[in-house]
């Protein structure tokens, strides 16, 4: 639903040295542009099994836009993530229709030219396991009752780890410092699909009137709570919303094989009101940030306004 | 006879041309809570004839087709 899906490359390699900021890899220019990446393991203090973003992987140099805790050491592994991506370019802003099987143990339903009209994301914050919800917009729909229930079909079902062990870097584009809240106590992604259904008369079913769907703008909010400071003229959250700097964000949710999540935003703008401070239990301070599309103009993959890395 | 609520499957494919008329799903997906039925929606349209009695009606115009259905998934690398 958000447009890309690729691995960063065919297969996972080692590192043999480098920086924090371009470690040498063992494979060489197998991981692409723009796609996101895990490294090292928990507590190692250098790639902490952390999410990291990847300007360019050239012959052997892996540059990351985010960088790592500390100098990689020979071993340490760097993992291809599945990277689901927004896409950019007016090119690729058609969608594919979906048809879905829809079955109960009573009726079951056929729905035809499906395609997502909106996504919420949930579940990032500390102890949560995330979720996604999908709201299909469909074109036609019919009963049947040919199909099998139970459906013996092998069902892609996979099990999500709870947040934990994860971080939020945060940093101006082009500073690939790690820079890291971290009293961080919320996280939330707001993402608006702009799809617009295409309405006509050349529908396969006599009740048919959507014919297709195109992406329009994304909204893509994100969010993120921590705590107060004491008492400053210049608070550190306000400080990114008064200037006029793009920042990046990397949330990693897990750093666990197997369940890892890492969400980034390579360039977002401060959005919503100036951050003050938020009364309660303990005081909090909120800042919002809107994501856009990057200035790297190589392909959808670099130019993605949102990512989210899988692994 | 009804049957229980909870118990449900969903699986999809991607169509070749938009709607297309094609009965085969060939990957099961693994969501979480109840298939819900109820956002498919085909409206009777009232055709607004003008009569002489005071509730006299005529067979309504059947809509088309549209409206929702969601699912949810658990966010972990496959």
């Amino acid at each position: 639903m958000f447009g890309g899906a690729a691995v960063s490359a065919a297969s996972g390699t080692t590192l043999t040295g480098g920086t924090a900021t371009a470690p040498t890899t063992t494979a060489s220019g197998t991981f692409s542009a723009g796609s996101l990446t895990f490294v090292g393991a928990d507590a190692d203090a250098r790639g902490g099994g952390q999410c990291y973003a990847i300007a360019t992987h050239v012959t052997t140099t892996l540059t990351l836009l985010n960088a790592l805790a500390g100098s990689p050491t020979n071993g340490d592994a760097l993992f291809s993530a599945t990277t689901v991506s927004s896409v950019e370019l007016p090119s690729t802003a058609s969608i594919t229709g979906l048809r879905f099987l829809l079955q109960t143990s009573n009726q079951r339903m056929e729905a035809h030219g499906c395609f997502a009209t909106a996504v919420s994301i949930s579940g990032l914050n500390a102890g949560e396991a995330p979720f996604i919800e999908i709201t299909w917009g469909i074109s036609w729909f019919r009963f049947e009752s040919s199909s099998t229930f139970p459906n013996a079909t092998a069902v892609e079902q996979f099990t999500p780890k709870v947040a934990s062990r994860g971080t939020l870097h945060v940093s101006a584009v082009g500073t690939a410092t790690r820079s890291l809240r971290s009293t961080l106590r919320s996280f939330s992604i707001d993402y608006s699909l702009g799809v617009s259904p295409l309405i006509g008369p050349t529908g396969v079913n006599a009740f048919q009137n959507t014919v297709g769907a195109v992406r329009t703008t994304d909204a893509i909010m994100v969010s993120w709570e921590e705590d107060a400071e004491a008492a400053t003229a210049s608070p550190a959250l306000a400080g990114f919303w008064d200037g006029a700097t793009n920042y990046q964000v990397m949330f990693t949710h897990n750093n666990t094989v197997g369940g890892r999540l890492g969400i980034y935003l390579p360039n977002c703008v401060a959005a919503g009101e100036r951050p003050t401070q938020m009364g309660g239990d303990v005081n909090r301070v909120k800042l919002s940030l809107q994501a856009h599309t990057t200035a790297t103009t190589t392909n959808d993959l670099t130019l993605a306004a949102f990512k989210m890395g899988l692994a | 006879m009804s049957r229980p609520g909870t118990l449900g499957a969903v699986s999809y494919a991607a169509e070749s041309a938009w709607g297309e008329d094609v009965a085969t799903f060939a990957t099961r997906l693994g969501v979480l809570d109840v298939v819900e039925l109820s956002g498919l929606t085909q409206a009777k349209i009232d055709p607004g004839f003008t009569n002489q009695y005071r509730n006299q009606g005529q067979q309504k115009i059947s809509g088309p087709m549209g409206g929702i259905f969601k699912t949810k998934h658990w966010l972990a690398p496959g």
